[in-house]
């Protein structure tokens, strides 16, 4: 992970000045720039990354040694499965499948759809997840003839709450499993026990907010029972080999551990396995087609900011800036885990309601592991990444612009006619996002502190 | 030689105030794809065609960009297209045209992704050419200080003004 290992380079920075104010003025402006949003992040990240190597703070190596390539092949993998995956329909074929388990009914169909969206972030990235989910939605709320709003907003929080429970829901709990080294099994222990709870106790508000008020004739409800969910696999051939991978690539992040691989691999090999058998009866210009279109599905805006990052982050690590804020925070919270461990829920949330949580979690993860002496080695630091991973996924719940899945969602029913406004978003998305962080602070109390 | 060659001057045009049912008659009535939408002082307001019936007979989750890219699921009978038809024939075109320029714009992406293309006055035979070619078309030739429209090229009707001209 970066920082842990970024080799034997000694800062030279030019000049003589001081690494650790050179390294810092660069991760401010670059943060401060990303914040702006006014150039695309991923440029502001890879220029921040070049000048911590101009200005002599890191070398090449030591930048290269920062990249987490666990957390980037991880992504990259799951982003081609999911590409293809998708093509044969079968996500919308479970959204309309559930939407007919409840009869139509439209308070049903909402909660259908939010735990279906929570179910899929949970395995697939949240952008995706909206991406695929929303559509579906907009037609059976058009059917229905119910504003789509509620439903929507429910999404967006589900998105969240859904990724927060597996290592491969959420960016920020690959980065922290590729840095921490825990597995997929050690996510779902851990966070999946809560974040069913936080899920139900979210599904309370939602309902008496726009549940209660939801209706639609027997009409409209008819017209969504007519919908035959078995005309949207497009490609049954597709499905069985897609769904059969991504069961062995689940099954492989479980079996991690036993296996002693790293998550990236196991992503990358089913990717590839799928590519091979989607392309296996083609002719070879038919396959570099569908491959090229596969790969260009990859985010490389996501993946390059990532890179850029983690050699920022190396450089700021590097210069030993991290470990005199870790003792900082220490400081202030007088050594004591507990309270550590609640600042970094509360202080991750907040931040991550306002901006991207990416670039935060990537400072908190060799912020956190400089505190490990202090608090009695790595292992005692277990809670602190749980608070760090509830925190950051859960923030995200808090403002409109809170998470990538949010700005889409947001577009897509600006689009369609119905937008959503960020006071209106806020209003009742910052209380839920705030229940949501006072359960997981009880749970990790009691359950690693107490 | 420009645009003006190929122009119709006198189109014929839809208000902005007339309803959608009046716009589908005067399509079927004179064979066009689209026309020109003007307000009442002769200013260009949008093209309307049988591109915008049918998506207004579609759910908006399959004809918004991001949206549905296949229905073959849904089940809907004649007697619902036909209710969709008589509801939007209600509409007028202004109001339609205006509720797609406002989820465009408001969507941050500036122009709806079919706002016609517009041709200037005194713009290039060939320019205009190549303007009908890529948008398959019949474009309004608007003043760009007034707004208003001075004509339309019918896309059908080129062949034969060129050969006329000759």
């Amino acid at each position: 992970m970066h920082g842990a290992d970024t080799g034997a380079w000694v800062p030279h920075v030019i000049f003589g000045w001081d690494p650790l104010w050179v390294s810092a003025i660069i991760f401010v402006l670059t943060y401060a720039v990303i914040i702006t949003e006014r150039v695309n992040r991923a440029i502001v990240a890879l220029l921040g990354a070049g000048l911590m190597i101009f200005t002599g703070v890191l070398n090449q190596q030591a930048a290269v040694n920062g990249v987490d390539f666990n957390t980037l092949g991880l992504l990259a993998g799951m982003m081609v499965i999911v590409a293809i995956t998708r093509r044969c329909g079968v996500f919308q074929y479970v959204a309309i499948w559930s939407a007919k388990k409840v009869r139509a009914s439209p308070w049903g169909i909402l909660l259908m759809l939010s735990l279906v969206t929570a179910l899929f972030s949970a395995f697939l990235d949240n952008v995706t997840t909206v991406l695929l989910v929303a559509p579906v939605t907009l037609l059976i709320t058009e059917e229905l003839k119910v504003n789509p709003y509620p439903y929507l907003f429910s999404e967006i929080l589900f998105s969240n709450i859904g990724g927060t429970a597996t290592l491969i829901g959420d960016p920020p709990n690959i980065m922290i499993g590729s840095a921490v080294h825990l597995n997929f099994v050690d996510f779902v222990v851990n966070l999946a026990p809560i974040v069913l709870v936080i899920m139900a106790a979210t599904l309370i508000p939602i309902y008496l907010i726009y549940g209660r008020g939801l209706r639609a004739t027997d009409e409209a409800r008819g017209r969504v029972m007519n919908f035959d969910e078995r005309e949207a696999i497009t490609d049954p051939r597709l499905l069985r080999q897609s769904l059969g991978v991504l069961g062995l690539v689940i099954l492989g992040f479980v079996l991690a551990h036993v296996l002693r691989v790293e998550p990236a691999t196991i992503a990358m090999f089913g990717a590839a396995l799928l590519l091979l058998l989607d392309n296996w009866p083609r002719q070879a210009e038919e396959q570099s087609h569908q491959v090229h279109h596969a790969f260009g599905e990859v985010e490389w805006v996501t993946i390059f900011f990532f890179v850029g990052l983690f050699i920022v982050v190396a450089g700021i690590d590097r210069s030993g800036i991290l470990r005199i804020l870790a003792h900082r925070v220490l400081e202030l919270t007088g050594d004591s885990l507990p309270v550590t461990a609640m600042a970094i829920l509360w202080v991750s949330a907040i931040a991550s309601s306002i901006v991207d949580n990416i670039p935060f979690v990537a400072t908190m993860i060799p912020l956190i592991k400089s505190m490990g002496p202090a608090l009695g080695g790595p292992d005692a630091l277990l809670p602190l990444w749980w608070s760090l991973a509830l925190g950051a996924c859960l923030g995200g719940n808090g403002t409109i612009i809170g998470a990538s899945a949010n700005l889409i969602v947001a577009g897509f029913s600006e689009r369609a006619g119905h937008p959503m406004r960020f006071v209106p978003f806020l209003l009742r998305a910052f209380p839920l996002m705030l229940l949501s962080v006072a359960i997981a602070s009880v749970y990790v109390y009691f359950r690693y502190l107490a | 030689m420009t645009v003006e060659l190929l122009m119709n001057p006198t189109p014929p045009t839809l208000r902005a105030d007339e309803t959608v049912a009046h716009a589908l008659h005067l399509l079927l009535a004179r064979r066009h794809r689209v026309l020109p939408v003007v307000d009442p002082e002769g200013r260009f307001v949008g093209m309307f065609g049988v591109h915008h019936l049918l998506e207004s007979l579609l759910p908006r989750a399959a004809t918004v960009p991001g949206g549905l890219t296949d229905l073959t699921y849904v089940r809907d009978d004649l007697k619902d297209l036909r209710a969709r038809v008589r509801e939007v024939g209600t509409r007028t075109v202004g109001a339609y045209l205006e509720g797609r320029a406002e989820a465009a714009k408001g969507a941050g992406g500036g122009e709806a992704d079919d706002a016609p293309a517009l041709l200037r006055p005194g713009m290039p035979l060939l320019e205009t050419l190549l303007l009908l070619y890529r948008t398959r078309s019949s474009l309004p030739v608007v003043d760009e200080a007034s707004g208003r429209l001075l004509g339309v090229v019918f896309y059908w009707e080129v062949f034969g003004k060129l050969a006329r001209k000759g």
